[in-house]
């Protein structure tokens, strides 16, 4: 049995313009050596998730709900100090984009060596090992040379894989990778994932991502649509027999499923529908959806929130 | 209707250092009405034939026939019978026009319709094909989603009634719910209209389900032409426009 690293209970995020949440009761676990992944198309409220937790919100957004790390710590409760302590030694977040991310000012060496210096590594020298050792080990050619460069030298995977290295610098127990692998081509994105997973080999991972091929290679997944868990359970399960309508749709739209659409658009994230948020767009909709919210049900070890699955 | 001879294309890199050839004699065919699929990696030259093949960059080399006549892009209605759709569609519209605007200019540049009246007519037309509501009309394109942008593209392509549509990474941006109902809409598209479609892509899975023949660019030269025996019965869903 895995520890359990990360206990999100009821996490709801308010946009300062609404009363009602916007994300709502996302309830989940992460575990110590596992990877979970999560799903979800742009704007569903992914990686306003992982931010809400990790305190790091755009201002005037709340947050409510509990986010126990081990177990005596609430992320959610907090100090502004408190938090910051745990950013980058115990969490690490990597960022999507990793262009944008990296300071064009400033060499990779520099940036990373940055990190180092954040957690405590002091000595320079040691610090200087280390970083190439981190460059290395994140599958960077000849780190000595690359550490002279400047982001713009670099290309889109390279400098993911410069994140990578900097996040490693504290020994997180639990990593988040906002779309790792945005805009990278198909051989690098897999290799990418690769070298994340056995880095990372002892934290909780989640990997919050739209991409199918990406979100086999976890152990666990959670579907997320409109700012609600639609479904969650072990990736295997979930993607040979997924039940809720919303994973299933999304697998059928898939090229080599036949590419079947589902019909409509994605609902305002201000102003969700009432009851089931799918059921404008979803072919089981009745009567009870538009009026009553379902709850997340577990069974067969597969949560599902729809009244017919 | 397309014929592609030995096409080449290099850009200059600085004074000092030789030019980048990106594309090292092509040659390709389409015929009417059929839709063929571009493979390849990054950096492969993907971008610049479908650029060149729809009269944006010019070939250093090389011949771009339609119907057995060179293509020269010269008049309007020679510009029109070639069209094009881009990866990124909210960045191929002017963020300062409104939808509307982005197909009714067009309309009126190449005399299509008489008046501005006529014009907003023919755009409805064109936005119900594409399946786009009327109360996004007036937005600009940063109010939309990407999927919307993407209609609105292909409305404006289409508002010049052209023979082909160079598709040049159409959904690697978008959504994979998003990127079915693209795809359907150009396959109804086409089958209404008679459309050829050269479809760029990276991704093979998404070539391989909807090109009846595909060929593989690497490094500026086709490395394989093949058709396509695995095209599955592609479903035209009924309800989606």
């Amino acid at each position: 049995m895995l520890a359990t690293l990360l206990r999100v209970e009821n996490l709801c995020v308010h946009f300062p313009q609404s009363n009602e949440p916007t994300i709502r009761e996302v309830s989940f676990d992460l575990k110590r050596g596992q990877k979970t992944a999560l799903l979800g198309e742009s704007g569903c409220g992914k990686s306003l998730t992982a931010l809400a937790f990790l305190r790091l919100l755009p201002p005037r957004f709340r947050a409510t709900g509990r986010a126990w790390l081990g177990e005596e710590l609430d992320l959610l409760q907090l100090s502004e100090d408190e938090i910051r302590a745990l950013r980058g030694r115990r969490i690490v977040l990597i960022p999507q984009g990793g262009m944008t991310y990296l300071n064009p000012v400033f060499t990779i060496g520099y940036q990373i060596d940055e990190a180092l210096r954040r957690v405590g590594v002091v000595a320079p020298r040691p610090r200087r090992a280390k970083m190439l050792e981190l460059m290395a080990r994140v599958g960077l050619p000849d780190p000595p040379r690359l550490a002279r460069l400047y982001p713009h030298e670099l290309s889109g995977g390279m400098a993911q894989r410069v994140l990578l290295a900097a996040g490693m610098a504290g020994q997180p127990d639990l990593v988040i990778a906002d779309e790792p692998t945005r805009g990278l081509d198909e051989d690098v994105k897999m290799s990418c994932i690769a070298v994340l997973k056995d880095v990372y080999r002892d934290a909780a991972i989640l990997l919050i991502t739209h991409d199918f091929q990406v979100a086999a290679t976890c152990e666990s997944l959670i579907v997320m649509y409109a700012g609600e868990i639609v479904e969650a359970g072990p990736t295997a399960i979930v993607l040979s027999h997924p039940v809720h309508p919303y994973t299933r749709g999304l697998l059928a739209s898939l090229p080599q499923n036949g590419l079947w659409p589902i019909p409509g658009q994605p609902p305002s994230m201000l102003h969700p529908p009432a009851g089931c948020r799918f059921h404008p767009r979803c072919t089981m909709a009745a009567e009870v959806c538009s009026q009553f919210t379902p709850s997340l049900v577990v069974r067969g070890g597969v949560a599902r929130r729809c009244f017919f699955a | 209707m397309l014929e592609v001879f030995g096409v080449t294309k290099s850009f200059r890199r600085g004074r000092f250092q030789p030019p980048h050839q990106v594309l090292r004699g092509v040659t390709l065919h389409l015929r009417r009405g059929e839709t063929l699929g571009i493979v390849g990696p990054s950096g492969s030259g993907k971008t610049t034939l479908a650029r060149i093949i729809a009269g944006i960059l010019k070939p250093d080399a090389g011949e771009i026939k339609l119907e057995g006549r060179a293509a020269t892009f010269r008049t309007l209605a020679e510009r029109r019978r070639v069209q094009m759709i881009f990866q990124q569609p909210t960045l191929a519209l002017d963020p300062r026009q409104s939808i509307l605007d982005a197909v009714t200019e067009p309309l009126l540049y190449h005399r299509l319709v008489r008046n501005k009246r006529q014009a907003i007519e023919r755009a409805r037309e064109l936005f119900a094909l594409t399946g786009l509501h009327e109360e996004i009309f007036l937005r600009r394109p940063a109010q939309i989603s990407g999927g919307q942008a993407q209609r609105v593209v292909i409305a404006r392509a289409l508002a010049m009634e052209p023979e082909l549509l160079v598709a040049d990474e159409p959904t690697s941006m978008l959504d994979v719910s998003v990127q079915a109902q693209i795809i359907q809409l150009l396959r109804q598209l086409q089958t209404r209209a008679g459309l050829a479609i050269l479809l760029i892509a990276h991704d093979n899975l998404l070539v391989q389900a909807v090109c009846s023949r595909y060929a593989v660019l690497d490094h500026g030269v086709i490395v394989s032409e093949q058709d396509n025996a695995l095209l599955s019965s592609l479903h035209l869903s009924e309800e989606e426009p």
